[in-house]
């Protein structure tokens, strides 16, 4: 059995922790909102008892309601700038967008992490060892929103080879996807390197070679199987770190995703939506985190039989 | 009575290198650290002292607007006809001193926070590390831009809001390294004594997980000057010339004048580079476990 029952019982406990976690997420959210003087119905027009009855049926609702809406309906309410939207139809909208950004983002950070990080193990000392560690220094110094402007600047204004802004086709979608991973490319090289220098040295990989098997089989089935491990713990932090990201990478590039509708949402104190995103943003953390525990898990035996 | 024999020869005490002055020859000997510190040194030398050579940040001159890098403006000047160099260096010195004000609150609530969760009894550990774990959890910087909108762009809400993120880790940390201490002789000793828990706590292990605190503290600094550049660059900033204010205007002029973005984030980025070095050359230095070369 791969998962034994006191493993199972923790990962239920998690799941009960996170439900508290989501919980506690909505009501503080909701709590930070509420506390701003202001109503939303407040203009200098003051409106007929009517137009207020009806406008509060529509859009006013109390703590409980909402919880109650979410848990039951999945009802996030309607938006309160966006014009007769439920939050859930412009989050249906925003989400792909911020996904494939984010996802694309997390994929080249992980491929490119490793990738420099093992070769910058393996070749120690060499021109390419200097050239890697610079990059990865630049890259957790560098802001995103600095990175991404200044590639905006470089090639779309000056070069013209990429349209300044969007999100529609691939020429558009490559310096938004490089802005945000950058960081994380770096981050993850530093993280694989010492992982793979400390795995190198163990007798187990000379215990390998010294049976004569091919490199790239030990590297492959020895090597990055046991390496592998912080770079997987740490791609629940980076997930949520590129979430962040995408607040000022959306803005820079305007790119129509969850992280530019949250922005505008505070901006416009358009409280349902931006309640929205915080939700569904959390779900997905949590999610994640959980799913980052089980993948550890089923690579790494040790981890199992504890 | 009379004292009878000449005392005991009383050892001279082996005089070595402390620790911290062990850690100091190596941080000496570590190029990037002297060149980081040399650097940053300059740098909050000019923010400070800088702008009183310099026109007022907030001087307009007419009919310069956007003006390119010359000798009378070495970084240029913004839309407005403001002389640049003058506002970088002004933005700078909000910029670090939140970066190190938010480092304080953050390092000194959870240092306190770890030494409580680890000294004390098993159970508040469990507890106080769970409300960790679920704080961890938060979507921080969320939370943070509607705190700030809705309560104002005010700096202590900025303190509050940035402190928030950054004490879970020193919490973590902190709470480590006291279960490793809280056994140690040493504190048995104290504790045999009659030494209160208080004292303890204050004399004995808090110097003691010092060392890591300060390590994390170096690296603490850039990480919040970067989220104050951060929510400045999205609008949500307590003064009108922070480096991610400068940033976010340049953003909006670099079709016409590279350098009106270019400056403020070249510095931005050079200060968060000198910052992570050092850090980074302080981790090693302190580690006793890194090889004495």
């Amino acid at each position: 059995m791969i998962f034994s029952p006191a493993y199972l019982r923790r990962i239920g406990v998690r799941v009960l922790l996170n439900a508290l976690t989501l919980i506690i997420i909505i009501s503080l959210s909701y709590a930070i909102m509420k506390a701003a003087p202001g109503k939303p119905f407040q203009t200098e027009r003051n409106p007929s008892p009517e137009v207020l009855a009806e406008l509060h049926r529509k859009y006013d609702f109390t703590y409980w309601q909402y919880l109650r809406g979410i848990m039951l309906h999945g009802d996030f309410r309607y938006s309160y700038s966006h014009r007769n939207s439920t939050v859930m139809e412009i989050l249906g909208e925003a989400l792909p967008v911020s996904l494939e950004l984010g996802s694309c983002a997390l994929l080249i950070a992980v491929a490119a992490g490793l990738a420099a990080g093992l070769l910058s193990a393996l070749y120690r000392g060499r021109w390419f060892e200097g050239l890697v560690l610079s990059f990865a220094m630049l890259g957790i110094a560098i802001p995103s929103f600095v990175l991404g402007s200044l590639l905006q600047l470089l090639f779309s204004l000056h070069w013209r080879v990429t349209p300044v802004a969007g999100w529609s086709g691939w020429e558009s979608k490559i310096l938004p996807i490089i802005t945000l991973s950058f960081a994380y490319v770096a981050y993850i090289t530093r993280i694989a390197r010492g992982s793979f220098m400390e795995n190198l040295n163990k007798d187990y990989i000379r215990t390998a070679r010294a049976k004569g098997l091919p490199e790239g089989r030990v590297l492959w089935k020895h090597l990055l199987r046991n390496s592998i491990l912080p770079v997987i713990n740490y791609l629940a932090p980076a997930a949520a770190y590129i979430l962040t990201g995408t607040l000022v990478v959306e803005r820079i590039f305007n790119i129509p995703g969850m992280g530019r509708y949250f922005v505008e949402s505070v901006f416009q104190r358009d409280f349902p939506l931006a309640l929205g995103v915080i939700i569904i943003y959390s779900l997905f953390l949590l999610f994640l985190n959980l799913l980052a525990d089980i993948v550890l898990t089923l690579i790494d035996p040790r981890i199992r039989l504890q | 009575m009379t004292a009878t024999s000449s005392p005991l020869p009383v050892p001279r005490p082996i005089k070595g290198p402390s620790p911290g002055a062990l850690a100091m020859g190596k941080l000496l000997k570590d190029k990037r650290a002297v060149i980081a510190s040399i650097a940053l040194a300059l740098l909050t030398l000019a923010v400070f002292i800088g702008p009183s050579f310099l026109p007022h940040y907030e001087k307009q001159v007419l009919g310069m607007q956007l003006a390119a890098p010359s000798w009378a403006h070495p970084m240029g000047t913004d839309h407005l006809g403001r002389d640049l160099l003058a506002r970088v260096l002004k933005g700078g010195q909000l910029s670090l001193a939140i970066g190190i004000l938010g480092t304080i609150v953050s390092i000194v609530f959870g240092t306190f926070y770890g030494c409580v969760s680890g000294f004390f009894n098993e159970k508040l550990d469990l507890f106080m590390m769970r409300v960790v774990d679920i704080l961890y959890s938060l979507p921080y910087m969320f939370l943070v831009i509607i705190l700030i909108f809705q309560f104002g762009k005010n700096i202590y809400v900025l303190f509050l809001a940035l402190g928030l993120v950054q004490w879970l880790t020193v919490a973590r940390i902190v709470r480590g390294q006291v279960l490793a201490l809280k056994n140690e002789e040493f504190i048995l000793a104290a504790r045999t004594l009659g030494v209160g828990n208080l004292r303890i706590i204050v004399r004995h292990i808090i110097p003691n997980v010092l060392g890591v605190v300060v390590v994390y503290a170096t690296l603490t600094v850039p990480s919040v000057i970067l989220q104050e550049a951060f929510l400045s660059f999205l609008g949500l900033s307590v003064s009108s010339c922070t480096w991610g204010v400068l940033i976010a205007d340049g953003k909006d002029y670099m079709d016409t004048a590279w350098w009106v973005l270019l400056f403020p984030g070249l510095t931005l980025t050079i200060c968060l580079l000198c910052m992570n070095f050092l850090g980074d050359s302080l981790r090693d230095a302190l580690d006793p476990t890194a090889k004495a070369d």
